[in-house]
């Protein structure tokens, strides 16, 4: 699966978005402790709930508002439960990191690879936040300024 | 993005807004009356008569081609905050529409549009939440769509979702869902009216009560009938619009009551606190408009002051429904699956075409305006 | 989380946005209507309805007031009658919306008129009324 790799040498950092896609976090986790690299974990709080909606002209007073609190909160919830699970995962396994923001999932994780990783590791299909809707991984690899691994979701 | 000063707002609004009054200046004074002239064919005015195209339709249409083409699928953050007073300008319009009635009308109308709409919409809840039990559904997933194909789409399931505790995941695939099925309707329909010879007041009825989506319900019927006058497709589904509008608090409460119900850490909903919260405030404006118009104070019927007013009515839609065409992402909309569209299509067409049959049956081609 | 990414427009909340859009439905109304009742110098008075002009009872020159019929329109006026859209030929009297002296009258016997587009009459209204 990983013959990019080998052909270009091993990875020294890596980048794995993350989102609930079963099996991508494991493969992730392998790759690093194989090649010994540096792991960081992406989450992006989805924040463009608001141009989602942003048709809908007939909700009154705070109906939108409260809408998007409440998208804002079950984002931090996700990104929570993904700080948890990423360090219990990683600690003493592997060198790693966890980094948090928010925006559009796929301009952010751009900008994220822009700081340089030898490979990154993104679900395909791309389920964080309202990615689920868009075809995100078209966008993300025709973007990536570096290697892509695109890894499908596990059966279970 | 840095903090901005009100001023600095208010200045990135004005390129969107430009493109949005520009788009709309071509489209009415150029395009119309182009189509209303070319032969296609061998009929002149081909277009217009046959495929019912009008400034309206194009409009949108236009907006979804810079959302999807030229934009390439998405609002370039110059035009962003412009394009995002879409709404400011459709309301805008909407409060104007209360100068189309005098109180006596609008009650009447009123009367027979809470009647017709109070049936669907519990119907439709009632349809929803069988479904819901049949497939197995999520009962967060359940009480949104019960909200949101029962009374105004879109609006229903964002002011119901935080009471019912719907995952963000499920949302996007119903308001998906919903928008899908409106913007379909909104197309269809305007055919659908002319083929069966609707009167007005029966396209306004059908589409008001049938169409899942509120926020088109005014765009068909410009569609059908792109005068703004007493008495046409509009001035009738703006009533019904309006009657669902405010049923949206009511219908929110009633069914974050049904969810709570069947909670084990049961919470309590309250109809004073969801009233405060999610009554749509600009529906006061459209009734001052009303009264104003019952009291004789915006000029009398057929006069150039009316005729300049509602100019300036279809030209504050128009601007606003280019907004609404580009917040139509063809991709966000064919990404809408699982059980939430199921549902929607299901509750959705029954509603459409029950809706057709009862207003067929029971609804006479005209009523006194 | 980016709180200002999800601010809405210039208005904080619905509520914000729905007040100013009654803001500017005022505005607007209350520019129509100062406009019509005292700036404009006179008012091309258009066909009130699609049709042939059948009459016209006023010349350059006269004094009119609210109510007077000043043109007859020979419409064709479509009744729905037992589901069926009926069709009938009728003259409508068209009268005049405001008080005021006719400038000009562009519009001949037997011309054909569309709503709101030919001008039939040229009226200086009395400033403070609405034609």
């Amino acid at each position: 699966m990983n013959t990019a790799v080998h052909n270009s040498g091993a990875p020294r950092t890596l980048l794995l978005v993350l989102d609930d896609t079963p099996g991508v976090f494991e493969e992730a986790l392998r790759i690093a402790k194989q090649h010994k690299a540096h792991l960081t974990g992406l989450f992006v709080l989805d924040a463009t709930w608001n141009g989602y909606v942003a048709h809908d002209w007939l909700s009154g007073s705070g109906s939108r508002g409260d809408f998007l609190d409440y998208i804002n909160d079950e984002e931090k919830k996700s990104a929570q439960e993904a700080l948890q699970r990423f360090e219990a995962q990683t600690k003493g396994v592997v060198e790693a990191e966890f980094v948090m923001s928010a925006g559009h999932v796929v301009e952010q994780a751009i900008a994220q690879m822009e700081k340089g990783y030898d490979l990154v590791v993104v679900p395909n299909p791309l389920r964080r936040g309202l990615e689920v809707m868009r075809d995100g991984v078209a966008e993300l690899t025709r973007k990536a300024p570096c290697r892509v691994l695109l890894v499908p979701a596990r059966q279970e | 993005m840095e903090e901005r000063g009100t001023l600095g707002k208010l200045a990135a609004i004005i390129p969107g807004l430009a493109l949005m009054v520009g788009t709309l200046a071509v489209l009415r004074l150029y395009v119309e009356p182009w189509m209303g002239e070319v032969t296609l064919f061998g009929v002149k005015g081909w277009l217009v008569k046959v495929l019912s195209l009008n400034y309206i339709l194009l409009s949108i249409i236009t907006g979804m081609l810079f959302r999807n083409f030229i934009f390439g699928g998405r609002i370039p953050a110059w035009a962003e905050e412009g394009f995002r007073t879409t709404r400011l300008f459709i309301k805008t319009g909407v409060i104007m529409l209360g100068s189309l009635y005098t109180l006596q009308t609008l009650l009447k109308l009123g009367v027979s549009a809470a009647v017709l709409i109070l049936g669907f919409v519990f119907g439709t809840v009632f349809l929803v939440m069988f479904l819901g039990r049949m497939m197995k559904v999520d009962r967060s997933v359940t009480a949104v769509m019960a909200a949101a194909c029962g009374v105004c789409g879109v609006s229903a399931a964002v002011a119901a979702a935080p009471g019912v505790r719907a995952r963000p995941v499920d949302l996007a695939l119903a308001i998906a869902t919903i928008l899908g099925f409106g913007i379909l309707t909104m197309f269809i329909s305007p055919f659908i009216g002319t083929a069966l010879n609707l009167s007005d007041f029966q396209y306004g009825a059908w589409v008001g009560t049938g169409i899942l989506n509120s926020g088109q319900v005014l765009a068909t019927c410009l569609a059908f009938n792109p005068n703004i006058a007493p008495g046409t497709a509009v001035a009738y589904g703006e009533v019904w619009n309006v009657v669902r509008v405010i049923s949206i608090p009511f219908v929110v409460f009633a069914i974050t009551v049904w969810y709570w119900k069947g909670e084990a850490d049961a919470k309590k909903a309250s109809l004073s606190k969801i009233l405060v919260s999610k009554f749509p405030v600009f529906v006061l404006g459209f009734f001052g408009m009303t009264a104003l118009s019952s009291l004789g104070m915006l000029g009398a019927e057929g006069s150039e002051t009316l005729h300049l007013l509602r100019t300036f009515m279809a030209w504050i839609f128009g601007i606003g429904l280019v907004g609404q065409g580009a917040y139509i992402d063809f991709r966000e909309i064919k990404a809408a699956g699982g059980k939430p569209l199921r549902i929607g299509i299901i509750a959705g067409t029954t509603k459409y075409i029950l809706a057709l049959i009862v207003i067929l049956l029971f609804m006479p081609k005209e009523v006194g305006f | 989380m980016s709180e200002k990414k999800q601010s809405m427009t210039v208005f904080r909340s619905d509520r914000h946005e729905d007040v100013a859009a009654m803001i500017f439905a005022g505005l607007v109304v209350l520019f129509v209507l100062g406009y019509m009742a005292f700036i404009v110098p006179e008012v091309h008075v258009t066909a009130a309805m699609d049709g042939k002009v059948a009459s016209i009872l006023v010349q350059s020159g006269t004094e009119v007031k609210k109510g007077d019929t000043i043109y007859t329109l020979e419409v064709v006026e479509k009744k729905w009658v037992n589901n069926v859209m009926q069709e009938n030929t009728v003259i409508k009297d068209i009268t005049v919306k405001a008080d005021g002296k006719v400038l000009d009258v562009p519009a001949k016997v037997g011309d054909k008129v569309k709503k709101s587009k030919n001008t039939i009459i040229v009226l200086n209204h009395v400033k403070g009324t609405l034609p």
